[in-house]
């Protein structure tokens, strides 16, 4: 077991490299130069601007400095656009919102979820099982998107109970919409996931054997089925945190939470590249190392892969 | 007599109904019986015959699409009327089930100590610190070796044999009076079989405790039963103490399953068919010529910090001769090569040492275009009828379809009558020529197999386990058509089979396998007379035979030890155990001419090895 | 002639007394559970109505999806409501652009970058997951880490910052949301590809002479179908997701074009002026042709997989 958390921890080292790269060929490859937006620039400044943030060496040079800084320095240079603000600054403002309302979302979701999917598949085909598929399918339609809108009229406009934007430190009243808005629909997946596959677990030779010996329903379930039947559930919050992390872009510019999101569009509608790759490679590498212990959870799970 | 006995178990018109989208399937129709104490009962059937559903209503196992009427009794209550809480307190304490499939009918993810824990900690007051003690000593009961680490393993690094085991040492914990055993053995090999119905039989003697046999298998009910229900169609057809049933059937259906089974003491007492004898005065020549033929795997093994890659020897060192016409039966338990052989000769999988030669000209190291012209030749049959064709494909597109590859010129219409004529040749109806293999039953899907591998005439068949998923009665149907074939189109066959009492009906000479290894080869006749190997007199003796009284008087060769993995290096060795003590540890034991044509390999006496054990 | 000798080989065939009992393929079998399927069904015929509206909708009102009607610029709240006289059946916008002819605009382009997207990523998935799939071996391991690296990557942002360099075209859309989506799709291919490797009629095939690229088109292109078939469905949806997603955002399709996403963003934001036509008007739309493609997803997949459930 150890072994493999050594071997899989490792393993995300070339894929965290692979997305720097991307991103950084990717802002090289881009045409014009991020300050040709500024009218006027006579080339003097112009060149002095891209010798300040180092535009003028060649490639390879730029991108050693540029890993360099990450690396050792945790540093992620000047921000283009915000002539005084280092990337960092930037990402130190905005990541800790972001990581508490995305925490509990996944929290939520996950809580929430997983309970629901066990308990409609234990009552498969009755009232609560039709409920739950429902609200399932329901909530397949209802993205963060839409959920944000929907809540604020509810919430705000009609019956005046929520604020609806802003921050303010992380008051619970600030929490709620942004929370319930970004985790329905992956509640609504966990629970769909966790349903079938429980069903299929419930119909398995060993639950057979489980019942043969006379265990009550309640302990077929936890010991017996719940382990097995959590694995798919387990390789689907891989992606679920993916979405949950890009949909915090949409909660951040709808309830103006201030957190990274908000900088990222910012960012890409101001082609400020490097506070853009800074947020890309936060949330990458952060997506890439849960990825990872999804996959040492799902391996602590299943006897069959415990390396 | 036996009315002064009060049976512990009774069914009354028990009628079990499915509700399906294609409206109520009723699969057992009013059945009775009873099963007295310390009895073992037999519920013989084919697939599908409802045999199996009695007991699962009874367990409270049924589908949730299954209804039941009638009385199921056990000790005084009606099983149906019982709500689970109350039938919890019965099933796993009074009367325990294993079932079919070892492999899927243990908890993957809990030791096996904890799964037979919860059993006693369930029905038992008994301290943390007795439980383990019962546990430990129930696993020494049913011989397992090393039961104390076997304890703290997971169930998937045990043995199917072990882990059938561990169910019945699961299902003895609370002493039952009745054991229902649902095909116990059917997905086990037979030396493993007959080492799982000795133990049953032994705790049925020494416990007292009922046993309700469900199988197949008449030889396993010769052994074991001391009465018969035959079931067809969810309906007993014939009921009776053994005897009865073996020696005066009454029933037709009895007569046919009996008849059906292949006996490995008499050949010729069941086949209707005789195996043409082969003119000894052919010589394999050039026929079909296998010499050292090697197949290796590499294996990811997790060993260490990295996983590395390890040599799975699927067949190491193969060699044998066709003749023309003649039969070679391939015969080994599972994991040991059979099939990999036999995609080797066919070059499905390329050998990795050693050449097959065919007609004098070797097939390995050939390009594909030269070896299409060969393939003409050469056709397999494989063991499942249905994977084995194209869902997508009516069944006549899947006969047609070696024509379209080798006669590309022919018109259309004369395919469709070549088509016809040889669905005639092996009994299928002409008007399903626009089936899909889903539409039909196992048996028909086969023929439709056998008719693709037979339409360009080859002069060689490779039946890869063809019998082996079809029910007995099928399964003489095919093997006769087989026999047909061979005879009418002068066909060599190569047969593979793990039913040694099948294969010793069709087969001239017999080449028995052992992870990988020849082990004996010999005429057909003279490898049951005298078999030499101890692994083929341990295999031999352990077919049942469909007959009580010879049945019961077998004695099964038991060797100790269990089948090492085919990765382990000394494997080989498993039977010349005097040389791993010697220290020669990369001995390969050499096949030596025993009797003129008969084959064996070098190998310590039984005595010395069972000895050792 | 012609008629007359199907007329004969049909007589001939009926004295025979052998007329072949018609087979039915998997394909039929499926087709017919999904017929059975109502809410499937339904969705079919919602789905084709809106399509249809979509297309010919615009026909029948006299604005268009840019026109600005100056008589209600700047007071979209008290004016824009959705009326029969103005013909502004569904309102105006803020800025008094006719919401029923941008809905069916919306609509359109919405559709589009799911079909369009999901054809390219189905190309590409089929393609890269039969290849890793069929040679197998170091192909297969090279091809598949690379996926898996790709998925571990939050894409959306790579996405954006295409979109951000290279302009902000229709098709940059659809090519970059098709080329960000096939790799579940080439996971799935390769795997049953390589199951169906495996599978003995394809062995048969193979002991029968029959060449790679023929066993590749006539058993396992055709085995792979039914599941293409619905992951492609159920891809629709997601990509039309997607797309609104980025377009909520003010990234994706530009004015004076528009998508539900974008629609719903701009009604979004005005809900607190009191015009929730606004929004009303294109989350009906979006919710009900997202519950139609996820029914018809959910209905082929129980159509192909009858076990299910």
């Amino acid at each position: 077991m150890f072994s493999f958390i050594v071997r899989r921890t490792l393993s995300s080292i070339p894929t965290i490299l692979i997305l720097i790269l991307i991103s950084f060929a990717l802002m090289r490859l881009a045409p014009g130069s991020p300050f040709s937006t500024e009218r006027g620039l006579p080339p003097e400044v112009l060149a002095n601007l891209e010798a300040k943030y180092g535009l003028n060496l060649p490639w390879y040079e730029q991108i050693y400095t540029y890993l360099r800084g990450i690396i050792f320095e945790f540093d992620f240079g000047p921000s283009f656009k915000y002539k005084d603000r280092s990337v960092n600054d930037i990402l130190a403002q905005g990541f800790p919102v972001t990581l508490t309302y995305g925490i509990w979302s996944f929290v939520v979701a996950v809580a929430v979820g997983i309970p629901l999917g066990i308990a409609a598949a234990v009552k498969h085909n009755t009232k609560f099982d039709y409920a739950a598929v429902g609200f399932s399918i329901g909530a397949q339609v209802l993205p963060n998107f839409v959920m944000a809108p929907i809540l604020v009229i509810i919430f705000t406009l009609w019956l005046n109970w929520l604020p609806g934007g802003g921050w303010n430190g992380g008051q619970w009243q600030y929490l709620i919409m942004p929370i319930i808005a970004l985790s329905t629909s992956y509640m609504a997946s966990i629970a769909r996931i966790t349903r079938s596959s429980m069903l299929e677990v419930l119909h398995s030779n060993f639950i057979r054997t489980a019942k043969a010996k006379g265990l009550p329903t309640s302990s077929i379930i936890l010991r017996h089925a719940l382990k097995p039947a959590l694995l798919p559930v387990i390789s689907y919050l891989g992606p679920a945190f993916v979405y949950m992390i890009t949909g915090s872009v949409i909660i951040d510019i709808y309830f103006s939470t201030g957190g990274m999101g908000q900088f990222f569009v910012d960012a890409a509608l101001n082609r400020d590249y490097s506070l853009l790759m800074g947020v890309t490679i936060v949330f990458g590498v952060m997506t890439i190392l849960f990825n990872a212990i999804v996959d040492i959870t799902y391996a602590w799970l299943d006897p069959k892969i415990r390396l | 007599m036996t009315d002064l006995i009060k049976p512990i178990f009774s069914v009354d018109d028990l009628k079990i109904t499915f509700s399906t989208q294609d409206g109520p399937v009723e699969a057992v129709k009013g059945v009775n019986f009873h099963i007295n104490p310390g009895e073992c009962v037999g519920i013989v059937g084919e697939s599908g015959s409802g045999k199996s559903q009695t007991f699962m209503a009874a367990m409270g196992l049924l589908a949730e699409n299954g209804s039941t009427s009638g009385q199921i009794n056990f000790q005084d209550h009606n099983l149906l009327q019982l709500s689970t809480t109350q039938l919890n307190h019965v099933r796993g304490k009074n009367m325990s089930m294993i079932f079919q499939d070892p492999l899927t009918s243990l908890t993957p993810h809990m030791t096996i100590l904890q799964q037979m824990r919860e059993v006693i900690k369930l029905h038992m007051q008994l301290s943390q610190k007795d439980t383990d003690i019962v546990c430990h000593q129930w696993l020494d009961r049913v011989r397992i070796a090393e039961a104390k680490r076997r304890l703290n393993q997971y169930p998937h690094e045990l043995s199917g044999g072990m882990r059938q085991r561990v169910m019945i040492a699961m299902s003895m914990l609370c002493d039952p009076a009745l054991l229902i055993a649902d095909e116990p053995t059917t997905a086990l090999d037979v030396t493993v079989q007959a080492e799982i119905l000795d133990l049953m039989d032994e705790l049925k003697r020494e416990k007292g405790t009922a046993i309700a046999l469900i199988t197949h298998d008449m030889g396993v009910v010769a052994r074991m039963c001391d009465r018969i229900h035959v079931m067809r169609k969810g309906q007993y057809v014939e009921e009776g103490n053994v005897e009865d049933i073996f020696y005066k059937p009454q029933h037709e259906y009895t007569k046919m399953l009996l008849d059906s089974m292949p006996r490995i003491d008499n050949p010729d007492k069941t086949s209707h068919h005789k195996l043409r004898s082969i003119d000894q005065q052919t010589t394999a020549g050039d026929f079909l010529n296998v010499d050292d033929v090697k197949v290796h795997f590499d294996i990811k093994v997790s060993d260490g910090f990295w996983p590395k890659t390890v040599p799975l020897k699927a067949v190491d060192g193969v060699s044998f001769k066709l003749r023309p016409g003649e039969t070679l039966g391939i015969v080994g338990e599972s994991g040991c090569g059979k099939s990999t052989l036999a995609r080797a000769v066919l070059q499905l999988i390329p050998p990795t040492h050693g050449t097959v030669s065919w007609l004098g000209k070797p097939l390995s190291g050939l390009t594909r275009h030269e070896l299409k012209d060969k393939r003409k030749d050469l056709q397999i049959v494989f063991q499942d009828p249905l994977a084995s064709l194209d869902p997508r494909m009516t069944i006549s597109d899947s006969i047609m379809e070696p024509l379209v590859t080798f006669a590309a010129g022919m018109p259309k219409k004369e395919m469709k009558q070549q088509v016809m004529q040889m669905m005639d040749r092996v009994g299928l109806d002409r008007n399903m020529i626009n089936r899909y293999p889903h539409e039909l039953s196992g048996g028909q899907n086969q023929r439709v197999g056998i008719a693709r591998a037979m339409i360009m005439k080859p002069k060689l068949v490779i039946c890869d386990e063809a019998v082996s998923a079809l029910d007995v009665s099928v399964q003489a149907q095919i093997i006769e058509l087989l026999m047909d074939l061979q005879e009418e189109f002068k066909l060599s066959l190569l047969f593979i089979s793990h039913d040694l009492a099948v294969v010793r009906e069709v087969s001239h000479r017999i080449m028995v396998l052992y992870l990988g290894r020849v082990v004996e080869l010999a005429e057909s006749k003279d490898i049951y007379a005298n078999p030499v190997h101890p692994y083929t007199k341990q295999l031999i003796s352990a077919v049942p035979v469909p007959d009580p009284k010879i049945e019961r008087a077998r004695k099964s060769i038991k060797i100790p030890g269990e089948l090492p993995s085919p990765m382990d290096p000394s494997a080989k060795l498993k039977f010349m155990p005097s040389k791993l003590n010697a220290g020669e540890v990369n001995y390969i034991p050499k096949l030596i001419e025993h009797n003129p044509g008969h084959f064996v390999a070098e190998h310590d006496s039984l005595a010395e090895l069972q000895a050792a054990g | 002639m012609l008629v007359n000798k199907k007329k004969m080989a049909s007589v001939a065939e009926a004295a025979s007394g052998q007329t072949p009992v018609k087979g039915r393929s998997q394909w039929q079998d499926a087709m017919g559970r999904f017929k059975n399927n109502k809410a499937s069904l339904v969705s079919v015929i919602v789905l084709s109505i809106m399509i249809l509206i979509s297309f010919l909708g615009p026909a029948l009102s006299e604005w268009d999806h840019e026109t600005i009607d100056w008589a209600l610029t700047g007071n979209a709240a008290e004016m824009g409501a959705p009326s029969i006289e103005n013909g502004h059946f569904f309102g105006t916008d803020d800025l008094g652009r006719d919401l029923y002819a941008r809905v069916m605009q919306g609509t359109q382009i919405s559709l589009m970058v799911g079909i369009i997207g999901t054809i390219v990523a189905v190309v590409v998935g089929v393609l890269y997951g039969a290849v890793a799939g069929y040679f197998g071996g170091r192909v297969d391991n090279f091809m598949m880490r690379f996926v898996d690296i790709l998925m571990s990557i939050p894409y959306m942002f790579i996405l954006i910052i295409l979109f951000v360099m290279f302009g902000r075209s229709v098709y940059i859309l659809f090519i970059g949301l098709g080329l960000f989506s096939w790799m579940d799709m080439a996971r799935i291919v390769r795997g049953q590809t390589l199951s169906l490797k495996h599978k003995e009629f394809i062995e048969a095939a193979v002991a029968a002479g029959v060449s790679d690229f023929t066993i590749i088109i006539r058993h396992i292109v055709p085995n792979l179908l039914g599941i293409v078939v619905v992951y492609t469905s159920l891809m629709i949806p997601n990509l039309i997701l997607l797309e609104s997603f980025i377009s909520f955002l003010g990234l994706g399709i530009q004015e004076p074009l528009t998508s539900w996403g974008a629609l719903i963003s701009e009604g979004a934001k005005t809900i607190q002026y009191g015009t929730l036509w606004q929004l009303a008007f294109p989350l009906a739309f979006f919710v009900t042709g997202l519950f139609c493609f996820f029914f018809i997803g959910d209905g082929l997949r129980d159509a192909f997989d009858p076990k299910e459930r």
